[in-house]
């Protein structure tokens, strides 16, 4: 137990050094476009080929669902509302922290043990400042962006499932969502989800690369607990989150 | 009465840059230093020597102020290097240069822009200046033409002359060895033998060198220091260090297998650990069991 809360004290202090660099991370235009393409850009495939499968699974179960009510045309409401809210911002950080997160903790961790980020300190660069925070300000950024592409081609898929395959209307599809999806209530929030999973997801590899042992288990121990740990945050995340905005 | 003839002065004795005073370093419950004294005089190399295990890497890097000591200090143009701040530490370190055990170059980055990037952090000079400085540096180390390839690209020798061109991108005063020829070829240590010496020279540096690679740094050490058992043993120009008498001393600098330094990992003898295994013990590990 002591020593789980060392490790939330040093992760504390970690975040905070590094929320320190942000301001000139911001003024290091080229490098922080480099990090946004390295974590952003490089996993859009990845978050567009799942976010169609979702929404057209979305679509189908929601069709099977509503015909029986005879409230099919509600399809586009219920499929967006479920992107919107939850699966977005939450699907897309779990496949962030499996393919982007995964990746910033091992390139952290190997920097450490080939002692790049010592050799950094020496030269009186601060690893933190430098390295880490271009990296945390890119992927904060690129999670509410992927989630929005994520929840955008979801309702491609749906409207693909349920219009173009189970005949649902095309208009009601897209009326029903417009009349039902609040954009305070439901996308403002969805996007401050996506934030919030964003700032953890990030911190955590960030930080278990920085912390890892520096040998070649370390390295893989420190990339296998940045997905277990950010899995089981965005999880634990949503909940409360989902328990305070959406609790009427 | 007749005028007493007049002598010359005695040398003065060169001023130290580095002091270590008292130096207690512990690795868990382990000591590695127990009150260490040395100093590194300005503008000479200093070799530090001592088998594997005996804290040389570690002296390093409390010289530089990446790890605190429990006790003592280390003093660095007269400054403590452990009671600056983050700011007065980086303001010290860029006086600085460190070539690590490795290099260390930066993976992402290619032997210009890891020679350029200290220049890049810390001046605010032209892309030409910079261009022509990293140039210099690299002319130096002899690889000026090398200077498009990755460091996956390099041999450990040109990845470690590339790390030294970096130490000097920033003419600092003290270049701090890790290790500098360790794994090396014979060509590629003489090579980096007489950089060290030449750029010494040529830059007005003060270079710390740790290493275990007695007849190359001998060669160019102005003074040596031997580690053992957490203390510094003998202190002394290389012939003096070669002729001493002291058993640790000789059996380092000799490379005698077995001496005050045992070449067996202290624990029972072998005959004890074999006898109890044939009478049913199971082969149990004396480390473990001693801690």
């Amino acid at each position: 137990m002591l020593a789980w809360l060392e490790v939330v004290g040093r992760g504390a202090v970690f975040l905070v050094r590094v929320l320190g660099g942000l301001p000139g991370a911001a003024f290091r235009g080229r490098e922080l476009l480099r990090q946004i393409g390295r974590v952003g850009a490089q996993s859009m495939v990845l978050i567009l080929v799942s976010g169609a499968f979702v929404g057209m699974v979305l679509g189908l179960q929601g069709y099977n669902m509503l015909v029986r009510f005879g409230a099919e045309e509600s399809l586009g409401l219920a499929v967006a509302l479920a992107l919107v809210r939850e699966l977005g911002p939450v699907v897309s950080a779990l496949l962030y922290a499996g393919r982007a997160g995964s990746a910033l903790a091992a390139e952290i961790g190997l920097m450490k043990t080939t002692e790049q980020l010592a050799a950094m300190g020496m030269m009186a660069v601060d690893p933190l400042r430098r390295v880490i925070a271009p990296r945390f300000l890119a992927g904060v950024l690129s999670v509410p962006l992927l989630a929005a592409m994520f929840s955008a081609v979801g309702v491609l898929g749906g409207q693909f499932v349920g219009v173009g395959l189970l005949g649902v209307d095309d208009g009601a599809f897209w009326s029903q969502m417009q009349a039902g999806v609040d954009f305070r209530d439901d996308v403002a929030n969805g996007i401050v989800k996506s934030v919030v999973f964003g700032v953890v997801v990030t911190w955590i590899s960030l930080f278990q690369g920085h912390d890892a042992v520096p040998t070649s288990e370390g390295v893989s121990r420190a990339t296998t607990r940045s997905v277990v740990w950010s899995s089981l945050a965005v999880f634990g995340l949503d909940f409360v989150l989902t328990s305070l905005m959406f609790n009427d | 009465m007749a005028a007493e003839p007049t002598r010359a002065p005695p040398p003065a004795a060169p001023e130290p840059l580095v002091a270590v005073e008292g130096l207690t370093f512990h690795r868990g419950p382990r000591p590695v230093f127990d009150s260490l004294d040395m100093t590194m005089a300005k503008g000479e190399i200093t070799a530090v020597l001592g088998p594997s295990g005996a804290g040389k890497t570690t002296l390093l890097k409390l010289i530089g102020g990446e790890l605190r000591p429990d006790g003592g200090r280390v003093l660095v143009g007269g400054k403590d290097v452990h009671r600056l701040s983050r700011s007065g530490l980086y303001t010290l370190r860029k006086r600085m240069g460190v070539l690590f055990q490795a290099g260390a170059l930066f993976t992402d980055l290619d032997v210009y822009e890891n020679v350029a990037f200290p220049l890049r952090e810390h001046t605010r000079l032209s892309e030409e200046t910079i261009r022509d400085v990293v140039l210099l540096k690299l002319e130096a180390v002899g690889l000026r033409n090398a200077r498009g390839l990755w460091p996956r690209e390099l041999s450990g020798g040109m990845a470690r002359r590339v790390a030294l061109a970096r130490a000097i991108a920033l003419d600092p005063e003290i270049v701090l060895y890790d290790e500098p020829l360790a794994g090396q070829d014979p060509i590629s240590a003489g090579v980096l033998v007489t950089l060290i010496r030449q750029l010494n020279d040529a830059l007005g540096l003060t270079s710390i060198v740790v290493t275990h690679d007695v007849e190359e740094i001998s060669a160019i050490a102005d003074r040596m220091h031997v580690l053992s058992g957490g203390k510094c043993i003998a202190t002394g120009a290389p012939a003096e260090i070669r002729a001493s008498g002291e058993s640790s001393v000789r059996q380092f600098m000799q490379g005698l297998p077995d001496g005050p330094v045992a070449f067996h990992f202290p624990g029972p003898p072998v005959a004890e650990d074999l006898l109890g295994a044939a009478a049913g013990a199971p082969g149990g590990n004396p480390a473990a069991a001693r801690a």
